[in-house]
């Protein structure tokens, strides 16, 4: 799990071998604990949008519209306008999802995601959560609670990886420390 | 590999941006042209256009309890109708009472007005030698037909309200009820290059819009009470305003145009306080009950300014503080315009349009600047 991006990868993945939107939408944590009848009001709200191979979803710097998932084939997400896989920080496939964050806000984007293969997505976006929010409350806390679920779960992932860091960059400092005392001693004897 | 865009000549043509766009631009002149071509049926679109955004939070409110979204549709509008005739049966006495007092009146009104204006022109230009150009007569004259045709809202005729009454209903319920949809078919539509950037367009002006048109009809619905309110205690004051509710409903509904509305929704209410209080006790029949006092025209003058002072220190700020600012030369472009199409009514409904196509135009400039694909 360290490998992959805390903000980009998907740290959710189940595996499955069902393929229609409803199955698709029900393995995201977005939209886990809904029931059928909900998971067939986000099934009417959502877009399906086809790319082709080196189609661009969205770039770094844009604003933001929502989240994508992937019903069928590659996404790679990149920093900066590079596409290619030297800048590459997810390769996303089959069941995973991007972009969450934009539901929350246009901030804009912070990476860059580009189709690698003929890709079906779809994409739930947040002028559709807001509609669900005002029309049907109840389904649009258990979408905020999903994603407060995401958010803290990417965060704690994040305090990990910066915990890691700190500890190394201490450990660093010390052998730093210690390889300049014994060169300061060398040099006093 | 740098960004490439959406280009592939190898994909069929149908799925081809340039060819996407070209066919919705001519869906778009097309549907114009058939609005603009069937008398009444492009203002009937827009006038439903219109209330989607004032009642959607309605239906929304109502959906939000349980219930379908038709039957939501259909008890919004259930209960509109309901006011309408309930409040028709109400005021109508009162308010087309007046509204009818009014109109066979008015030219005895600003006849009077004229021969006064006349009067004092005449005494001017001969002051300044100038009396042989008429030059204040034909300008009195032009400005009469044109203030007469606004008052009386002549410039809607009555095939053009019942085409509004037959369609703006059936209209209103469709846009409210699959303008989602229709939403969805024309964004889903769109190339994927745009696709985003329409999404969140569509989000800003649902927004910006839905708030500008509804914090309208507030301020107007707030300046008209301040108004009447204020005609009401110049009546006990001096003697009570002839046709005082119809001139505060005119007063309010002036002012969801801005900038020139207030001074529009004034000329007939000082037109009147003018005629009543001035120049009509000047008349035999009335000599000696009630003397001409300029009093009351100045204390109308005050409810007029004081309702203007609410107005823009209070609901302005409170109301429209967040939502679009429509441009001055805007406003007036689409006054005119309102005007000429469709005259009175066309000058109020052509606000909220302005602020849809402003916000609009904005906003896609804003999306293709930020565009980096």
């Amino acid at each position: 799990m360290s490998r992959i991006s805390a903000l980009w990868g998907n740290v959710f993945k189940e595996e499955t071998n069902e393929r229609s939107v409803a199955a698709v939408l029900r393995r995201i944590p977005v939209f886990s604990g809904l029931s059928k009848s909900e998971i067939k009001q986000v099934e009417k709200i959502v877009y399906l949008r086809t790319y082709h191979e080196g189609e661009v979803i969205f770039v770094e710097g844009e604003p933001g519209a929502g989240m994508y998932v992937i019903e069928s084939g590659k996404i790679r997400i990149c920093l900066g306008p590079n596409t290619d896989e030297a800048h590459e920080i997810a390769l996303l496939e089959n069941g995973d999802f991007f972009g969450e964050l934009a539901l929350i806000d246009d901030h804009p984007r912070s990476a860059t995601a580009v189709a690698v293969a003929p890709t079906r997505l779809i994409g739930f976006f947040r002028s559709e959560l807001i509609s669900i929010i005002s029309r049907t409350p109840r389904l649009g806390v258990k979408l905020q609670q999903n994603m407060m679920q995401i958010l803290v779960k990417r965060l704690r992932i994040t305090d990990l990886r910066l915990h890691d860091c700190n500890e190394q960059n201490l450990e660093l400092r010390q052998q730093l420390e210690a390889r300049s005392s014994t060169a300061a001693e060398e040099q006093a004897t | 590999m740098m960004i490439a865009l959406e280009s592939s000549k190898s994909s069929p043509l149908i799925f081809r941006p340039a060819f996407k766009l070209g066919v919705l631009a001519f869906c778009a002149i097309l549907l114009i042209s058939v609005l603009l071509w069937i008398p009444g049926l492009l203002s009937s679109f827009l006038l439903a256009l219109i209330f989607v955004f004032i009642f959607s939070p309605a239906v929304d409110y109502i959906e939000r309890h349980g219930l379908g979204r038709s039957w939501a549709i259909l008890i919004v509008m259930l209960a509109l109708a309901f006011t309408a005739v309930m409040l028709g049966m109400l005021l109508s006495n009162l308010v087309l009472g007046e509204y009818e007092d009014f109109a066979s009146r008015l030219d005895f009104y600003s006849s009077m007005i004229n021969d006064e204006i006349t009067r004092r022109i005449g005494e001017l230009e001969s002051s300044f030698g100038l009396d042989r150009f008429d030059f204040g007569q034909r300008l009195l004259s032009m400005a009469q037909d044109k203030i007469r045709e606004a008052l009386l809202f002549t410039g809607a005729t009555f095939g053009t309200v019942l085409t509004w009454m037959a369609i703006v209903p059936l209209a209103l319920f469709f846009f409210l009820l699959d303008g989602y949809r229709i939403k969805r078919a024309l964004i889903g539509f769109l190339p994927n290059r745009y696709f985003e950037m329409s999404l969140n367009i569509h989000q800003k002006i649902n927004q910006i819009v839905g708030s500008f048109i509804r914090a309208k009809l507030i301020e107007s619905l707030v300046v008209g009470l301040c108004a009447l309110a204020g005609f009401f205690v110049v009546g006990l004051l001096f003697q009570p305003l002839y046709y005082m509710v119809f001139l505060a409903i005119v007063v309010g509904l002036f002012n969801i145009i801005p900038y020139l509305g207030p001074a529009i929704g004034a000329i007939p209410v000082l037109l009147v306080a003018i005629v009543q209080y001035v120049l009509l006790p000047q008349f035999p029949e009335f000599a000696g009950t009630v003397a001409p006092n300029w009093g009351p025209v100045l204390a109308i003058v005050c409810v007029l300014a004081f309702a203007q002072l609410v107005d823009n220190v209070y609901l302005v700020p409170v109301l429209l503080g967040r939502s679009v600012n429509v441009h001055p030369l805007i406003v007036l472009l689409a006054v005119i315009l309102g005007a000429k199409m469709l005259g009175i009514i066309g000058m109020i409904i052509s606000i909220p349009l302005a602020s849809i196509i402003q916000t609009l135009i904005f906003e896609v400039s804003e999306g293709i600047r930020h565009l980096r694909h």
